[in-house]
Parts: C-alpha cells; structure tokens; sequence
C-alpha cells in the first residue's frame, strides 16, 4: 500500500517533469521555426556572416521581409563578403559612391558636351526606363535614379551593351537596396555573374536556354509539352516563352511586386552561387517556367486551338489574375522539380 | 464568347517598326479600346486578337503579332514574318530618324515573307502632338506611293484612325483574297478560314474565285 503510494506520486512526478520536457521541447522547436525574426543566427555581432549555406537555406525555406532583404541581398548579389564587418561595410559603401559618382560624371560630360553617341543612347535609355514598372509610384518617383544606374552601366559594359529588358531587372534592385551606388554595383554584379550573356548580340545563350527547357518540360510533362507544341507546326513552337527565359519570368509576376522580389531571389540563390556550373545557371529559371505550366495546366489542356493557345499565353490577365497561394504554389513546386534534379545529378 | 468563334476568316498580322514609335500603343487602342501611354518595352513578341467586319456580313479575326523595335530581338521576330499576310509598317510622325527607317524594315519583311504575298500598310502614329511633327503627312504619302503600298496617319491617343488603319489593311487582304492572289494554303497561317458557324450562307470557299481577273496591277511583294 505505502509502496504504491511512493511509486504513484513517483509516476505523477514524473508525468509532471516530462510533460514539462516535452513542452520544453515544442517551445525550442516553434523557436527555431518562428523565432529567427531576429537575425542573430546568420550574423555575428560585428555583422560579419556566420554561414553562407544557412543564409541560402533561409533564404529558400522562408519569405523574408523588406528588412531582411535589404540585409541580404548585397550577398545573394555577391557585393558583400562573408566576413566582412559592420565596418567593412560602411567602408565599402563610401568608396563604392566615390567610384560610382566618378564613373557617371565621366558620361554626363560627354552628354553635355553634345557626344552624339551618348545622347542617342541616353535617350533611348530614358524611354525606356520612363515605362518599366510605372505602375508602381516608386518607380514613377525614382526615374532619374533608374536612367542614372542603367547610363552607367551601359555606358561600361559595351558588350552586351544596352538592350531592352534589362531595365526590368534593375527595376527590383533599386527598390531593395535604395541608395543607387550600391544598386549600381549590385547589379553589375547580377548581369556580369548571371545574365549579361543573356543579352548578347549573337543570342547565343538565350537560344540554348529555350532548347533546353523544351528538352526538360517534355521529359517532365509530355501531355502538356505536346498540348502546347503539336499543335504548333511552326518555327515560332515555344518562343511565348523567350521573354519568361530572358527575364527570369520577372513580367509574369510583376503585378504583384512582392511576388517578383520572392521568385528572384530564389533564382538567384539557386543559380548565382559560386558552386553552381555555367550550364546549370539557367536550370532554376526553367522550372519555374514550367512550374508555371504546369499550374495552369488544366486551362492550357482545355485550349482547343492554337488561337486559345495563344491567347492564353500573352494576355496580362493570365498574370493580373494569379493569387499570391498560386505564385506560393508555382515556387514550391519549381524547388521540388530543383531538389530531384540536383540530387539524381549528384548520383 | 460565341461571337469570338464566328468569323469567316483569320488573317495574321504582323506590327513592326523602331522602338518607342507606338506599335504596342497602337495595337491596345485597337483591340482593348483604351491608350496606355508608355506600355513596358516589347520583350520578345506580343499577340493580340480582334474581329473586324470586311463588308456586311463577312468577318474577319485579326491576329496580331506584336514585335519588339530593338534590333537585338531581330531574330526572334523574323520567324514571325513567314507566316503572316499582312505588315503594318510604323513610324513616328514626330520622330523623323523612325521614318528614315521603315525602308529597312520593309526591306527586311519583304526578305523574309517571300514566297508569300503579303499586303504592306504605312502607318503614322502620334498625330495628336501636332506641333511636335517631323514628318509631313505627303512625305508619308510620297513613299508610300513610291513603294505603292497603303498610307493612314493615326492617333492611339485620341483614337484617330486606329480602326480605320485595320479595317483598310484587312479589306485589302480581302479583296486579294477574293481575286484570288492570295490563297488559303496549308503549311502557311498568313490566311485560315474561320470555323463555320452562324452566316452558313457566306460559307462558300473562296478559292473558287481565282479565275477572277486581278483589278490592280503591282501588288507588294516584290
């Protein structure tokens, strides 16, 4: 009797202590999956980097804030170090503006000195940097600091030289960042790691990236790939999708602004590192693409002709009217299409 | 949606000139009915559809490829030539450097259309900045004239002349297509015939007409 005694309050201590272990437990766990709000597991104190793999693990696993963004997309472009400090950094950011300020003088001189190359280029720049993203007031209010950053950068970096399109992907940069020397190097950095070949004269690169996204979309989904080509017996099979490839499927989120910084940044990790080859550069953009199929795949199979086909590939509606869960949904899927095919890669 | 599927024929349309001249302008105040100034810059191409009325009765979908000015994108817009039958060639009225090269993209779309024929338009766009004009509306004409092609001078802005710049091209194309200088071919998707649905009783194939003599002598391609 006296030993049952001893042994139930034993058993009810022990419920209490572990009860309270395993609430111990759910807190650390809820914690580390809500509580990094503050940024202390990826930055030391002087704000030097702990871990370039945790930030691309965060990066890619949980939507960040404005705030968090402005912290980490200097090294998702590769303008900041690892180690460099809170120092380091403010050092970088002064003499980042000295040497950009130097480098646009040098163009707007010759501007104003009447160099006719320069105006013509200056003015088809501003055109059309006067309609990238306008429906944004930000944009409509930055102009001058969009034409600035694109001038330079044209003006620099003759080959590939100035095209079409590439204001689009400034456009997100300088909305980030804010101040424009850092954009300006920011996305230096972005076209010569990533997309400046992209835009070359010879089309060289683009062409090889429709190929193999034509090679992929059908080995992944052959119905839809056949839906969309067989009923297409011309040269033009596929080139809906040329400007997706080009701009990083950038116009088909942009109506929603937020949705543009998520679908970017997760390219950009999954193609920018330093670890990923030059071939496999393109490979995150192609399954975004045909993620993005592939969600409205019931719409595209229902498609009777090559009109409808058509319609449904480059009316804006298509993207004005994507929720914020489907544009969740296009990325989620792309990552899986990602993970199984690095991992098959690496066997 | 049923009105979308009743038409007799379907005519592809390609739109091409220098950037920023209006073409995406243009192509919106025709089959959306609204002006964006400063649309984003054509990436690439564009499409667009919409249905006009030729004469009473006979319907026709235009479908319109909208291109990119930049000659970088040349190679992608030149597979869009092929397969169209009619070219609206666009300039700026004020804007004179985009006039001086329409020779070139005439020439370029002459190039590639070949072995097919197809109907040209000269289009200037802008006519609302009146005071801004670099381009007189005769020395449009003159070339148009001298290319013997068609000519419209239009507004986006105010929507002037806009149907009317679409509505001439495709009864041009029409009336070639009923004098039997433009066929309907399989392989080439410049001319389809619509799905036959509601005026049954213009539902007689057009090809029967080629015996007709053509009316006009030189028509545009070569």
């Amino acid at each position: 009797m006296h030993v049952e005694l001893v042994s139930q309050s034993e058993h009810q201590h022990y419920i209490r202590s572990s009860s309270r272990q395993i609430w111990q437990r759910v807190k650390n766990l809820l914690k580390s999956c809500i509580g990094h709000r503050s940024d202390q597991h990826l930055f030391r104190h002087d704000g030097s980097l702990v871990d370039r793999d945790r930030l691309r693990k965060k990066i890619s696993h949980h939507e960040q804030s404005y705030k968090q963004r402005q912290k980490t997309w200097p090294y998702l472009l590769n303008i900041y170090s690892p180690t460099m400090t809170d120092n380091d950094k403010k050092i970088y950011q002064n003499q980042a503006r000295i040497r950009y300020n130097k480098l646009k003088r040098a163009w707007q001189e010759r501007v104003s000195r009447g160099d006719q190359f320069y105006i013509s280029l200056a003015d088809r720049i501003l055109k059309d940097v006067r309609r990238t993203d306008r429906h944004m007031k930000f944009f409509r209010k930055n102009q001058r600091i969009l034409f600035n950053i694109m001038m330079t950068y044209s003006v620099y970096h003759p080959h590939p030289g100035y095209s079409q399109g590439m204001s689009d992907m400034l456009t997100p940069i300088v909305y980030v960042f804010l101040d424009e020397s850092m954009s300006y190097f920011a996305y230096c950095s972005l076209m010569t790691r990533y997309m400046s070949s992209l835009f070359d004269r010879n089309q060289i690169e683009i062409n090889h990236r429709l190929y193999r996204f034509d090679l992929i979309f059908r080995s992944i989904d052959y119905e839809l790939w056949s839906q969309i080509n067989l009923n297409n017996d011309q040269d033009d099979n596929s080139l809906f999708v040329y400007r997706w490839l080009l701009l990083d499927c950038k116009r088909e989120f942009h109506h929603r602004f937020s949705d543009v910084l998520r679908v970017l940044e997760l390219i950009w990790v999954n193609s920018m590192s330093l670890t990923v080859t030059e071939t496999d550069r393109s490979l995150f953009t192609i399954f975004v693409c045909i993620s993005l199929l592939e969600e409205d795949r019931n719409r595209i199979l229902s498609c009777s002709t090559e009109d409808d086909l058509h319609e449904y590939f480059y009316s804006s509606s298509t993207s004005i009217s994507r929720s914020r869960c489907s544009t969740k949904r296009i990325l989620q899927r792309a990552q899986n299409y990602h993970a199984s095919y690095t991992s098959v890669d690496k066997k | 949606m049923d009105n979308m599927y009743s038409y007799d024929y379907q005519f592809r349309l390609i739109v091409v000139g220098d950037s920023t001249v209006g073409k995406s302008s243009l192509l919106r105040s025709f089959c959306d009915g609204v002006f964006s100034q400063d649309p984003d810059p054509t990436v690439g191409v564009d499409f667009n559809v919409r249905i006009v009325e030729v004469k009473p009765g006979v319907k026709v979908k235009l479908q319109l490829w909208d291109t990119a000015g930049q000659e970088r994108f040349r190679s992608i817009t030149r597979a869009y030539y092929r397969n169209s039958v009619g070219v609206l060639l666009i300039y700026d009225t004020t804007n004179y450097v985009s006039f001086t090269h329409v020779t070139s993209w005439l020439n370029e779309a002459r190039a590639q259309i070949q072995p097919y024929h197809s109907v040209f338009l000269l289009v200037g766009t802008k006519i609302d900045r009146e005071s801004e004009r670099q381009v007189t509306t005769e020395e449009g004409k003159a070339f148009a004239d001298f290319h013997n092609i068609s000519f419209i001078e239009t507004s986006s802005k105010s929507s002037l002349y806009v149907q009317e710049a679409f509505t001439m091209i495709a009864r041009e194309i029409y009336d070639m297509l009923t004098e039997g200088r433009i066929h309907v071919q399989s392989g080439w998707d410049g001319v389809k015939t619509g799905p036959k649905s509601a005026n049954s009783n213009q539902s007689q194939p057009i090809e029967i007409a080629q015996n007709v003599q053509p009316r006009r002598n030189g028509c545009c391609s070569s």
